[in-house]
C-alpha cells in the first residue's frame, strides 16, 4: 500500500517535472518554447546583441532587419571595389535572347 | 584549432565558421546565377554543420535577405531587374503564399500533410526539369533545322517552348508595359502567375524562387537574365519578411547569418557577373540540373519515410546529394566566371592594341 502511494507520488512528480521542462502550464495548455541565449563569456557587441535577444525579441528582430541589408550593401560595395579594379565591364551585358 | 570554431550564443553550439563562409559563398554563387534564395541548399548544409533544425531555417532566411540584396543590386546594374514586374508579382505572391499556408493548415487537420507536401514537391520538380530540358531540346532542334535548311541563324534565337505567346494574347485590362522584361500583357497575368507560384511555395514551405524563375520564363515570356534578376528582387522582399518573423520567434542565429553573409557577398557578385558570360539557354540547362539534383534529394527523403530501417542512411544521402550539387555547380559557375573575365580582359587588351596601332 505504502509502496503504491510512493509510486504514484513519484510518477506525479515525474510528470510534473516533465511538463514543466517541456514548457506546459499546470492547466495543460501549450505555451511557446522560450530560448535563452548564453551571454556568458561574451564581450563587446556580441554580448550586447545576445542580451538584446534575451530582453526583447521585437527589438532584436528590428535590429536584424536593419543590420542585414546595411551589412549586405557594405560587403557588396567592398567586393564591388575589387571587381571594378579587375577591369571588366560591370555595367552592361551583351548576351541576349527571346 | 579553437579559433576555427565560434560560439553561437542563441543555439548554444560551437560551429566551424569557415564552413559557414564556404556555404554562404556557394549559395551566393548559385542563388545569384539562377535567381533564387536557395533555402533548399542552405538548410541541409546548416544542419550538417551542426545547427538544430529550429535555427537552420531562420538563419538561412535571414542570410538570404542580404545575399539576394547584393545579387539584385549587381543584376540591376546589368539591367536585369524589372522592378515594376517585381512589385506587381509581390502582390500575387503574398496572397498566394497566404492561401498556400491556409491549405497547409487544412492538410494538417486531415493528417495528410507530409505525404502531400513531399509528393507534391517531387511532382513539381519533375515537371520543371522536364519543362527546362524539353525547351532546350526544342530550341536546339529548331537551330539544327535552320542550319540544315541553309537559313542563317537568327541574331535573336527563336525559343523552344512558347506558352507565353498564348498567355500574352489575354487582353483583360489594364494592360501594362514591362520595359526591362520587354513584355506587354494584362496586369492580371503576372498577378495570377505569382499567385499560383506563391500558393505552391506556401504549400511546400519554400521561398519560391525555384518555381518563380521558370514561371517568369515560360508563362510570362521574360528573358532568362531578366527573370533571374527580377526573381531575386522578389526574394529580397520575401526573405526580409521571413527574417523579421523568424527572428521575432527567436529562431535566428544572427552571428551565423552575418558570417555566411561574408562568403555570400563574394559569391553573389561572382554568380551575378557570371550570367554575363553564359547564354540564357546555358543558364536554363544549369538550372535544370539543379532541379534534378533537388528532386533526387526529395525522393531519397520520401523513400526514407517509408523505409524506417534505412531512414538515417537515406536522409544522409539526401543531404550529401544537395551538398555535392552545390559544390559542383558553384565550382562550375566559378570557372565560367574566371574564363569569362579572362576572355573579356584579353579582348580589351586586343582592342587597345588595335587602337594604339591605328593612331
Amino acid at each position: 500500500m505504502r509502496f503504491s502511494r510512493m509510486k504514484s507520488a513519484l510518477l506525479a512528480l515525474l510528470a510534473l517535472s516533465f511538463s514543466t521542462a517541456l514548457g506546459f502550464g499546470p492547466s495543460g495548455e501549450e505555451s511557446p518554447i522560450v530560448f535563452v541565449a548564453d551571454s556568458r563569456g561574451l564581450t563587446g557587441w556580441r554580448a550586447w546583441c545576445t542580451n538584446l535577444y534575451n530582453e526583447s525579441l521585437f527589438q532584436f528582430a528590428v535590429l536584424t532587419v536593419i543590420l542585414i541589408p546595411v551589412l549586405a550593401v557594405m560587403l557588396g560595395s567592398i567586393v564591388n571595389f575589387f571587381l571594378v579594379r579587375s577591369g571588366i565591364d560591370l555595367k552592361s551585358r551583351t548576351l541576349a535572347e527571346h | 584549432m579553437d579559433w576555427l570554431f565560434v560560439q553561437m550564443p542563441i543555439a548554444g553550439i560551437h560551429i566551424f565558421w569557415p564552413g559557414l563562409v564556404i556555404l554562404g559563398f556557394g549559395v551566393g554563387i548559385i542563388g545569384s546565377f539562377f535567381g533564387m534564395g536557395g533555402g533548399w541548399m542552405v538548410t541541409p548544409g546548416l544542419n550538417i554543420l551542426g545547427f538544430p533544425m529550429a535555427f537552420a531555417i531562420g538563419t538561412d532566411i535571414t542570410h538570404m535577405a542580404g545575399n539576394s540584396l547584393i545579387s539584385t543590386i549587381r543584376h540591376s546594374k546589368f539591367g536585369n531587374v524589372d522592378y515594376k514586374l517585381g512589385i506587381v508579382m509581390t502582390v500575387g505572391t503574398v496572397a498566394g503564399f497566404e492561401a498556400g499556408a491556409e491549405m497547409i493548415m487544412w492538410l494538417e487537420r486531415i493528417g495528410r500533410i507530409n505525404f502531400v507536401v513531399r509528393v507534391g514537391y517531387l511532382v513539381l520538380l519533375t515537371l520543371i526539369a522536364w519543362l527546362v530540358f524539353a525547351d532546350v531540346y526544342q530550341q536546339r532542334k529548331k537551330h539544327r533545322e535552320e542550319f540544315i535548311s541553309g537559313r542563317t541563324r537568327q541574331a535573336v534565337p527563336s525559343g523552344g517552348i512558347q506558352w507565353h505567346r498564348t498567355l500574352q494574347k489575354i487582353r483583360i485590362p489594364p494592360m501594362m508595359h514591362f520595359d526591362h522584361a520587354g513584355i506587354y500583357c494584362s496586369v492580371w497575368l503576372p498577378i495570377l502567375v505569382s499567385f499560383l507560384t506563391g500558393w505552391l511555395a506556401g504549400i511546400l514551405g519554400i521561398g519560391g524562387g525555384l518555381i518563380r524563375m521558370p514561371a517568369l520564363i515560360y508563362l510570362l515570356g521574360v528573358p532568362t537574365h531578366v527573370a533571374v534578376g527580377t526573381d531575386l528582387f522578389g526574394v529580397v522582399i520575401s526573405a526580409l519578411y521571413g527574417a523579421a518573423t523568424y527572428t521575432y520567434k527567436g529562431r535566428t542565429e544572427l552571428v551565423a547569418a552575418v558570417i555566411m553573409l561574408v562568403g555570400a557577398s563574394i559569391g553573389a557578385q561572382v554568380g551575378s557577373v557570371a550570367t554575363k558570360y553564359v547564354k540564357g539557354y546555358g543558364i536554363r540547362v544549369f538550372f535544370g540540373v539543379a532541379v534534378v539534383g533537388c528532386a533526387v534529394s526529395v525522393a531519397l527523403k520520401l523513400a526514407g519515410s517509408y523505409l524506417p530501417a534505412g531512414r538515417r542512411l537515406l536522409d544522409d544521402l539526401a543531404a550529401a546529394v544537395i551538398l555535392i550539387l552545390v559544390a559542383a555547380q558553384s565550382l562550375f559557375i566559378l570557372l565560367k566566371f574566371l574564363k569569362g573575365v579572362r576572355d573579356e580582359l584579353a579582348l580589351r587588351r586586343g582592342d587597345n592594341q588595335v587602337s594604339v596601332l591605328g593612331k
